[in-house]
């Protein structure tokens, strides 16, 4: 029995597997992402120690202007990492009935794309994450990152991603009810930029502010990572593990379930 | 034994009618407006175990639809299938196990990958035998011509050479049957010509059943012993591909060579075609007149050298049906 469950989990491995040597043919859009990361960073250097140096202060919200940049850096490496374009992946699937060649293969739909966001995403992170730090320490110079802050940043951010995906996959198929979806595409990809540290840390935000913001399932995509991986605290860690777990739990419940529901409605085009 | 029995299948779609003008695109928001399509209606066939047969029919006539009801991709809207003692609609992933298929204009190869990367995915995705499969590739990289092909991008392979990939994949797990649409379009001669062999030899020589669907009379005439025509989502004709000929042709080319220049040619129920100084070529509608009077016509009036005579090409015949229909 134990053979049978290797092998199903064996073919999503495979699948990641051969997503990531495909995302490796653009090797060119890889590099060019890293560098709109290292020009941001540059920017977001300037900016952040103009505003610190205005303010007087040395830390805000307990981050250094080193540890915003770095925090940011990240932030913005995960999220442009080669992320596949899932909502749109799947909003075309539905609409041009390509779906229906997919779910008549013996694999769970959900887990196919699943696994090809996570096999596409891993190439292009490393090349940004190393980029991006070269970028930071030289803008910046160095932060204490230790090895807890990696190990469990790590965690957060692959629920991170899971997260961001479930939430992307529910955007697709809307498009079993809607003409087009890129507008709630749109107000996702917002949603990240003011509540999901991508040009402000949520560190920085008044309190109470703060507190609505991580509670968001935008900060739990790429920002909790960040910033316990900028500075570690096991407390923050557990209070963001939680509400990822909570948002996971509910879209991935929302994505079945409208999953199993757009199914009856798959129609294909040429019939 | 039938692996595939379909009675009194039917399909129909719901196409949102949306009429012009902003006051009718206000009301479509409130209230849309659906009009019903029978894109299948009423189909009852089987197929026998190791038959190769080409379902035809002129575009919307319901083919791809009902193939796509076979492999378990949509649902009827009434009837039942059972393809390989399996329901598609309940027991789609079980069938996926059985059933190979090729959608021409839906590629199953990584476009950036070579194919022997996706022949591995797909081995993984249908849980092969590490060991089975490696010997079954052998197999199909031979059958196929395919070995020189394995290791380059498949984005660098002509559309021929893909198409054969392409097919060698849907064959990677031993499939019984094997659902072809429109496996050669866009295609040159040559390698309609390769798939074609290729496409019999799967179903003499390892017997796989095989479904297909194509717009190419030749495919059709050269695959198929067996041919169903649908039209508006009924089946027009089910029987052997000869038959078919036979039964429908409604006329005759006769091409002659003469000794002396052809001046004038009239007869009742031909009509020329081509025409040069000593030779014409002349299609005669049998149910006008007959072969031996136009052959006695020629005799008496030239001096002649040659005749040939043809039917006309499966191609007209079949759209002689489908223009009969919409009739």
């Amino acid at each position: 029995m134990n053979g049978v469950y290797a092998l199903k989990i064996i073919k999503y491995f495979e699948v990641a597997k051969i997503n990531y040597f495909n995302s490796l043919a653009y090797v060119i859009n890889a590099l060019s992402r890293s560098g709109v990361v290292v020009i941001r960073i540059w920017i977001f250097a300037q900016l952040y120690r103009i505003t610190y140096a205005a303010s007087g202060a040395e830390e805000i919200g307990g981050l250094t202007v080193a540890m915003v940049v770095w925090s940011l850096m990240m932030t913005q490496s995960f999220q442009s990492s080669g992320r596949p374009p899932v909502s749109e992946i799947i909003d075309e699937e539905v609409k041009s009935g390509a779906l229906a060649y997919s779910i008549n293969r013996p694999y769970s739909y959900i887990l196919f794309h699943l696994s090809g966001y996570l096999g596409r995403s891993t190439s292009s992170l490393f090349i940004n994450l190393l980029i991006g730090s070269a970028a930071s320490l030289i803008l910046v110079g160095p932060v204490k990152i230790t090895l807890f802050g990696i190990l469990f940043g790590a965690i957060l951010m692959i629920f991170g991603r899971l997260l961001d995906f479930l939430i992307s996959f529910i955007i697709g198929l809307a498009a079993f009810w809607i003409e087009d979806t890129t507008a709630i595409a749109w107000i996702y990809s917002k949603g990240q930029m003011v509540f999901g540290g991508i040009i402000l840390p949520i560190a920085l935000f008044p309190d109470y502010l703060q507190k609505i913001a991580e509670f968001l399932p935008f900060s739990q995509l790429f920002y909790s990572a960040a910033r316990l991986i900028v500075s570690f605290d096991m407390e923050l860690f557990h209070k963001f593990i939680l509400i990822q777990f909570f948002w996971i739990a509910f879209f991935a419940a929302l994505a079945y379930f409208i999953f199993k529901k757009g199914l009856k409605y798959v129609t294909i085009n040429g019939g | 034994m039938n692996v595939i029995e379909v009675k009194n299948l039917a399909k129909e779609f719901q196409i949102k009618q949306k009429r012009a003008g902003l006051k009718n695109g206000l009301a479509f928001l409130l209230r849309p407006e659906y009009k019903n399509i029978k894109a299948v209606d009423d189909l009852s066939f089987s197929v026998s175990r190791g038959e190769l047969l080409a379902f035809i029919g002129p575009n919307g006539a319901g083919k791809s639809t009902t193939i796509k009801m076979l492999t378990g991709i949509l649902f009827p809207s009434s009837g039942h299938i059972n393809v390989l003692g399996f329901d598609p609609t309940k027991e789609r992933q079980k069938l996926a196990y059985n059933i190979g298929s090729v959608f021409g204009q839906k590629p199953q190869l990584w476009y950036h990958l070579p194919a022997i990367d996706t022949y591995n995915l797909l081995a993984r995705i249908y849980e092969l035998d590490q060991r089975e499969y490696k010997k079954h590739l052998a197999f199909l990289v031979e059958a196929f011509e395919i070995g020189d092909l394995l290791n380059t991008p498949v984005r660098k392979l002509s559309l021929g050479q893909r198409m054969r990939c392409e097919i060698a994949a849907s064959l990677i797990h031993k499939p019984k049957i094997i659902f072809l649409d429109e496996p050669t379009i866009g295609l040159d001669v040559v390698a309609k010509q390769h798939i074609r062999e290729v496409i019999k030899y799967l179903n003499e020589k390892e017997k796989v059943t095989i479904f297909l669907t194509s717009h190419d009379a030749g495919d059709i005439e050269s695959l198929a012993k067996r041919t169903i025509i649908v039209n508006f989502g009924k089946i027009i004709f089910d029987g052997p591909t000869d038959t078919l000929k036979k039964n429908y042709i409604k006329s005759k080319i006769v091409e002659l060579v003469t000794e002396d220049p052809i001046e004038n040619f009239q007869f009742s129920g031909g009509t020329i075609i081509e025409k040069g100084k000593f030779d014409i070529k002349v299609e005669l509608d049998i149910s006008k007149n007959s072969i031996d009077k136009l052959l006695s016509f020629a005799v008496e009036n030239f001096n002649i050298k040659d005749i040939n005579i043809f039917d006309p090409p499966l191609e007209e015949i079949i759209a002689d049906i489908y223009r009969a229909q919409k009739l």
